[in-house]
């Protein structure tokens, strides 16, 4: 474990801005989110370093999937037409002080991605994506992350480099070969850390990590997504989907925002005879997402759609990805929905209906 | 270099070679490599995303035989790509990139005796398998064709349909139209009445339907009740389709993606997937 002194992460970043892109979280009116570390530098743009908000209101997906790609080229002349891949150009990105569940979230994005046929425009921002995450040793109101196993605190690799931000200090350890790397690249900016400091640090983190979900105070924590996978069948034909239908607009901001949603849109974009084409991020909410030619639609209606968000999540993606739930507990979707629809509502639901 | 030129959403160049007018909205066209040759292997059943910027791209069953030195679609012109496609000439570049989806199983139809249902431009993909299979006569048993469309002027491959295809050894073709015209000889009446009709045995036998949704249901449920073993018939499924690859989220059905898990499906298969929407 080494010691960077938090007077010292300006100087820390800046130096290692040489080799990467930074981006961590930024408060700016009272809202946090993943900004250039550049950008924190310039006096008059009013951002400040934010280590201590736990979620940042959308998350750092777009770093590896972003909202919009444009990934190929095209030319048109006469009959002939030609295709060219983009490259992807600059620094490796950094993305320093991510929580857990947000680094939990990669893995999921992967096991879509990175599956045959591997999508090589992930692969190749992936690849050049490190992480360091802040490790968590408390629980926001809205945070239920260890009800999908996921350990707050971090685990030992997932992540290149790991920290606890206590008192005034970073402790870090590395999580990969990259990650100790940059410890041993920038040591002139690490100390060594006192024995009890460390072991307290530790102790702490396997604590909380270890914490039986059912112990928890938060009433998220006592939901079981297992519940609506065993009882499928009668949660699909529950009115529950109809109730919650009535409610939501269908704005998709829960799609955007949640770090495991993955569908997209291709489209191209031309000024005459060439142009661009681009994915961005589509949503299963949206009534056009699976309209076909003569008005068909399998999901025409608000409730089937929403029922599909989190059956996609809690069925049919554990299903296809050996029993792997795609949901974090990030808690970005009871934050951000309007009128409050939520997947622990929803769970809390689909548990009622099965206790009937 | 050569990782970025693998990249699944990276369309290849193809030419279009010749292009028949087939029904007043359906047109066939041929496509080769820019430098000769099927633009990729594929197998019958199989699929391509068609791309024409700026309209985008879209996907086709190919309805040429695998062992054809070239690739056909027969192609509907119903909205923004398919019309920009219906515009092409000859000579003319396309980008193409597949193929998708799970093939009909032609291995395991060896030695039966098979019966081909299609309705419309469904018969597209069947075209495939029927081709495959004529060119591979001895390795399957008696062959029946049962096409149906709304007039006679809707058959798409109509010469190949009439001419060709009759004069094959065991094999038989059944037309049908909704609406007849005074010189029509065939079935007049939708394909299920025809079906009835026929009444076919279910002994040793496939059945592989395509065509419009409805049309598919109620020719599946004909054939159960008339024997057929729900994991004997085989169909495909249409749904909206952007990747082709099972990543964009947009074609499933419970925990199955149409582009990659299908199109084509027993109706086993889809007794317990299509309540799953
Ligand atoms: C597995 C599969 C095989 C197919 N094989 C053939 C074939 O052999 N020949 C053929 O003519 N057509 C085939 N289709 C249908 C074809 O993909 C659509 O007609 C085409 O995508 C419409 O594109 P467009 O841009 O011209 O229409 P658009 O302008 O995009 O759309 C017109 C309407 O069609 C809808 N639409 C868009 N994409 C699709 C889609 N993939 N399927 C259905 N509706 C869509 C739109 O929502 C809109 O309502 C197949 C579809 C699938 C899924
Ligand atoms: S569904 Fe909600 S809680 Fe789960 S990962 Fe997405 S935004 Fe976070
Ligand atoms: S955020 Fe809420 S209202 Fe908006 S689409 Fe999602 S569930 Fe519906
Ligand atoms: S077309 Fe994208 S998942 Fe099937």
């Amino acid at each position: 474990m080494l010691k960077l002194d938090k007077n010292k992460l300006q100087d820390f970043l800046k130096a290692i801005e040489e080799e990467y892109q930074i981006q961590l979280p930024v408060k700016k009116a009272d809202q946090t989110d993943f900004c250039n570390f550049e950008d924190t530098l310039k006096p008059n743009k009013g951002l400040e370093i934010d280590l201590n908000t736990r979620l940042s209101v959308k998350s750092p997906k777009s770093y590896l999937f972003p909202r919009s790609e444009s990934y190929l080229e095209f030319k048109k002349d006469n009959e002939r037409l030609d295709f060219k891949l983009k490259e992807l150009t600059g620094k490796a990105n950094l993305i320093f002080g991510i929580r857990n569940c947000d680094q939990e979230s990669f893995k999921i994005l992967d096991k879509v991605f990175l599956q045959e046929p591997v999508d090589q425009l992930y692969k190749r921002r992936r690849n050049s994506t490190i992480t360091v995450v802040a490790r968590c040793l408390e629980q926001s109101e809205t945070c239920f992350c260890q009800l999908f196993e996921i350990e707050p605190a971090g685990s030992e690799t997932g992540a290149d480099l790991y920290y606890y931000n206590y008192n005034d200090g970073l402790y870090f350890t590395a999580g990969s070969d990259q990650g100790e790397l940059i410890l041993s690249d920038y040591s002139q900016y690490f100390k060594s850390v006192e024995p009890e400091i460390e072991k307290k640090l530790n102790q702490e983190a396997n604590q909380f990590n270890g914490k039986i979900t059912a112990d928890s105070d938060n009433p998220l924590m006592q939901n079981k997504p297992e519940l609506l996978y065993d009882n499928k069948e009668a949660i699909f034909n529950s009115d529950i989907w109809q109730e919650l239908a009535n409610r939501c607009l269908e704005c998709g901001i829960c799609t955007y925002l949640c770090p495991t949603c993955h569908c997209y849109d291709i489209q191209d974009y031309s000024a005459d005879q060439s142009g661009e084409r681009y994915r961005c991020w589509d949503s299963c909410l949206f009534s056009n997402f699976t309209e076909m030619a003569h008005g068909d639609n399998p999901r025409e209606e608000t409730y089937q759609r929403l029922r599909q968000r989190f059956f996609h999540k809690l069925v049919y993606f554990p299903e296809e990805q050996e029993e792997s739930l795609a949901c974090v507990g990030c808690g970005r979707c009871l934050g951000s929905c309007p009128v409050n629809i939520d997947i622990t509502e929803v769970l809390a639901l689909a548990g009622g209906v099965i206790n009937d | 270099m050569t990782e970025i030129a693998k990249d699944p959403l990276l369309p290849g160049k193809a030419i279009i070679t010749a292009i028949r007018q087939d029904t007043e909205d359906i047109k066939t066209y041929q496509v080769r490599d820019v430098n000769g040759g099927k633009p990729f292997d594929f197998e019958p059943g199989q699929c391509a995303m068609l791309s024409l910027p700026p309209a985008g791209e879209a996907i086709f069953s190919i309805t040429s035989s695998p062992l054809a030195e070239m690739m056909e679609f027969s192609i509907k012109n119903v909205g923004r790509v398919t019309s920009e496609i219906h515009n092409l000439k000859v000579g003319d570049q396309i980008g193409i990139r597949g193929p998708y989806g799970t093939p009909f199983p032609v291995a395991d139809f060896q030695k039966d005796d098979l019966l081909f249902i299609g309705g419309g431009i469904g018969l597209a993909p069947l075209r495939s398998v029927i081709n495959y299979v004529l060119k591979k006569r001895d390795n399957y048993g008696k062959v029946d064709i049962v096409c149906g469309c709304r007039t006679c002027n809707d058959f798409v491959h109509y010469e190949e349909i009439t001419e060709e295809w009759p004069q094959k050894p065991e094999t038989d073709v059944h037309l049908t139209v909704d609406k007849a015209t005074d010189d029509w000889t065939g079935f007049e009446g939708y394909i299920p009445d025809y079906l009835e009709e026929l009444n076919f045995s279910p002994a040793e036998k496939k059945a592989i339907v395509c065509g419009p949704p409805i049309m598919i249901k109620f020719v599946v449920q004909q054939l159960k009740e008339s024997g057929f073993d729900p994991a004997d018939i085989y169909t495909t499924l249409e749904l909206k389709m952007k990747c082709g690859i099972g990543k964009c989220g947009r074609c499933n059905i419970g925990s199955k993606y149409v582009c990659k898990d299908g199109p084509v499906f027993t109706a086993k298969e889809l007794a317990g997937l299509i309540e799953t929407f």
